[in-house]
């Protein structure tokens, strides 16, 4: 299976991108030239290429997205989101909590918000599923049958409300502010969001998503410092407490929203 | 740090994307606009619809509606029509005869409709149960109207006069993945389609309150057969798709509150940089369906996290309320507390209410045996809630424009499974429907002497939708999106006879 693994995953067709039917690198921080799939596709398909963009999408992909909006030919790169288990993980091992000690006995569902083993270490039958998993199509343990990925307003209310996504936030960011404080180099909240981005998607913001953020951390302090304000109802799952100083709290808040970002649960 | 783009300007990209159509609307709206395709949601710029021409107006049906919302009760396993809505004499003469016994020999396997469209899951065709099962409950004339109704549905029968009871309706699918092709109008051998919620969902749109407009009570099929698919919005995008809702109060969604460490002013403003985010990190996936419903999915949460715990607060309800619907009989209070919500939804504008009951597996409406205790045990649990929804609809003045249905995805055989019980049987079966300008005290199409064909005004499950659809003023075969073909039997015909 191994050499035909390597030959799918280095074909241009799978490595193409989502958005566009262009091989992307971002690390080299631009687009590369266009890359013609090997595979004999429809005649109406074209490779596209990058080079006059008209609302996102180049104009052979404008004309892709017409003529096969299915990709049924595959001219660009399937979108996915994360499995269940895979947006859990990535919740902790982003922040540094998960727990990736192999084997063992089953963990009680009920646990997981708290104990930050790999989800797949969580019991999942038939009456005992962890309903943060179950929200985000984790497999039905009595059967086996393909996986649906839906977008439902629960899982947003899961990554913004759960005990867990708070906690880890709240935890990442005193971890992020310590670690720039001791470097010496504390960078401001400039350097914050670089970093925050690095660590919970995985690359850096660009100039705008930047200058958003640093707003956001401004504006977000004067907010935190206004006396009058509404608490929600009900105690929640969160077990720390925010940070007292509206500055930190701030950040804390904008790595909740990375958590929650679209990139975040996105597989391109 | 490079910088690209120096004074803080925007790129070219992201000010296409911003400007003109805005994000959400961008590629969903250039696709109606070249497809002239009908179809309610944002306020996009297309044109005026004109009847029998393309176009559409936003958050407008295509003709004028009788009904505004649709509550949907759909139990799972499969109801015996033989026991609730088609009383069969003939099966009490002939019990314990086989069908070639009785005077209907022939009736059942010489006629067209036996075996002709139904699929086996199994790719054998399930056996044909012979020997005759005798009624298990009684039946008698009620209302105005006559309508035979059993004795394990006399809530359900006190109201008989408001519903149109449909006897002649028939699927092809021989096991329970008929609940999806029940909301779907597809064999699952076919795959998954839209379910008729997101299709209503789609057509109508949101009525921008701050409730989801297709939600879902009750536990949804096994995924052996359809599972959420039978809520899902498949190919019209998950946007679509029904949204569950639990009856707990503290808790009405699963993560419904961060807790009192979090304010919502300080939420609303991560809300606020969230949208943007995505709405920068999104301008190379205009397209990109998932992307759109998860934008919307926060503002939706957000909404729905002020608004929901209010809906399925009953204690807002008299006494006397909660006794219609039978909220503290211990059988009934489930499905009570849903149908009270449902109508608690409609009157805030909801537009589809599914209720499942007996959910998980093929359905615990399945009675292959012991079908005279599952039947009356299920029914206990549905029909005081269900009677008590249409009275409350009616003295409220909602259910002339709420259409109430009540289905199941097959009915049961008259011959017994060797048993005390009957097995699946998608020959011929009831459902009902009422309210929304449908006419009441009503039968419309039979089945044949034994209840095993629907031999008078057939009617295919997409009927059904076809008959709900033009109550809510949707043309079905306006209902449609770019490069999906749809079938004539996706569209079923509107039942004319019971339309007021």
């Amino acid at each position: 299976m191994k050499p035909l693994h390597r030959m799918i995953v280095l074909s241009s067709t799978y490595r193409m991108v989502s958005s566009g039917g262009h091989a992307i690198d971002r690390r080299a921080g631009g687009i590369n030239p266009p890359i013609r799939t090997t595979r004999a596709a429809s005649p109406a398909v074209e490779a596209a290429s990058p080079a006059v963009e008209i609302g996102g999408l180049t104009p052979p992909a404008r004309r892709n997205q017409h003529v096969d909006p299915d990709n049924r030919y595959l001219w660009r790169m399937n979108s996915r989101r994360m499995e269940a288990e895979i947006v859990r993980d990535s919740v902790l091992a982003t922040s540094g909590a998960l727990d990736i000690s192999p084997g063992g006995p089953e963990t009680p569902e009920s646990e997981g918000q708290t104990v930050f083993r790999r989800s797949l270490y969580f019991r999942l039958t038939p009456n005992e599923k962890m309903k943060l998993l179950e929200l985000f199509d984790a497999a039905d343990p009595n059967q086996c049958y393909r996986r649906r990925e839906s977008v439902v307003p629960q899982q947003s209310l899961a990554l913004f409300n759960s005990g867990l996504a708070i906690d880890r936030a709240r935890a990442l960011a005193a971890t992020l502010s310590a670690e720039a404080a001791a470097s010496g180099e504390p960078g401001g909240e400039a350097g914050f969001v670089v970093t925050a981005f690095e660590s919970v998607l995985s690359r850096a913001p660009t100039n705008e998503e930047r200058i958003a953020c640093e707003r956001f951390l401004t504006e977000h302090t004067e907010l935190l410092q206004h006396p009058t304000r509404t608490p929600f109802a009900g105690t929640g799952g969160a077990k720390r407490p925010p940070a007292p100083d509206p500055r930190q709290r701030a950040r804390e808040n904008l790595l909740l929203v990375l958590y929650n970002h679209n990139d975040f649960v996105t597989i391109r | 740090m490079q910088h690209p783009f120096p004074c803080g300007r925007i790129n070219r990209r992201a000010f296409l994307a911003d400007s003109g159509m805005g994000f959400t609307g961008l590629a969903l709206g250039a696709m109606l606009h070249q497809d002239g395709i009908a179809r309610a949601d944002e306020p996009t710029a297309v044109p005026p619809l004109t009847k029998g021409g393309p176009g559409g107006v936003v958050g407008q049906p295509h003709d004028a509606p009788r009904a505004k919302s649709v509550i949907w009760f759909f139990m799972l396993g499969g109801t015996s029509h033989l026991e609730s809505f088609d009383p069969k004499p003939a099966l009490d003469q002939y019990a314990g005869k086989t069908i070639d016994e009785s005077p209907y020999k022939g009736a059942v396997v010489d006629s067209p409709f036996y075996r002709k469209n139904v699929r086996d899951f199994a790719g054998v065709p399930r056996d044909l149960m012979p020997t005759l099962y005798p009624t298990q409950v009684a039946f008698r004339k009620r209302g105005m109207s006559g309508i035979e109704v059993s004795d394990w549905w006399p809530h359900v029968g006190g109201c008989i006069d408001d519903i149109a009871v449909i006897r002649s309706m028939w699927t092809t699918d021989n096991d329970h993945a008929a609940q999806l092709q029940f909301h779907t109008g597809r064999h699952i051998f076919d795959g998954f389609y839209p379910s008729i919620g997101s299709w209503v969902h789609y057509g109508l749109g949101s009525a921008g309150n701050n409730l989801p407009q297709f939600v879902v009570m009750g536990q949804p099929p096994g995924d052996c057969c359809g599972g959420v698919g039978t809520h899902d919005g498949s190919y019209l995008g998950p946007e679509h798709s029904g949204v569950e809702l639990a009856l707990d109060p503290a808790a009405p969604l699963p993560f419904g509150t961060p807790g009192n460490t979090v304010t919502v002013e300080e939420r609303r403003s991560q809300l606020d940089l969230l949208e943007r985010l995505n709405q920068l990190a999104g301008v190379e996936y205009p397209a990109d369906a998932a992307l759109r419903a998860r934008v919307k999915a926060y503002e939706l949460a957000f909404r729905m996290q002020m608004s929901v715990p209010e809906v399925v607060r009953l204690e807002d309800e008299t006494a006397e309320t909660h006794n219609l619907y039978g909220l503290n009989d211990p059988a009934a209070g489930t499905v009570a507390r849903q149908s009270l919500v449902a109508r608690r939804l409609v009157e805030r504008g909801v537009r589809f209410v599914q209720i499942y009951h007996g959910g998980g597996g093929g359905g615990s409406w399945d009675a292959h045996s012991n079908l005279k205790d599952n039947h009356q045990k299920m029914c206990a649990q549905v029909d005081r809630p269900i009677a008590g929804l249409l009275k409350d609809l009616q003295r409220r003045g909602l259910l002339d424009e709420t259409l109430v249905v009540w289905a199941t995805e097959f009915g049961r055989t008259p011959g017994s499974e060797r048993s005390n019980g009957r097995d699946h049987h998608p020959y011929g079966f009831s459902v009902w429907m009422a309210g929304g300008g449908l006419k009441g005290g009503l039968v419309h199409g039979a089945t044949d002497d034994l209840g095993f064909h629907a031999v008078e005004h057939r009617h295919y499950v997409t009927d059904v939708h076809a008959t709900l659809l033009h109550q809510l003023g949707l043309d079905p075969r306006r209902l449609a999106v770019p490069g999906q073909k749809r079938l004539d039997i996706d569209y079923g015909e509107p039942i004319h006879e019971i339309i007021g």
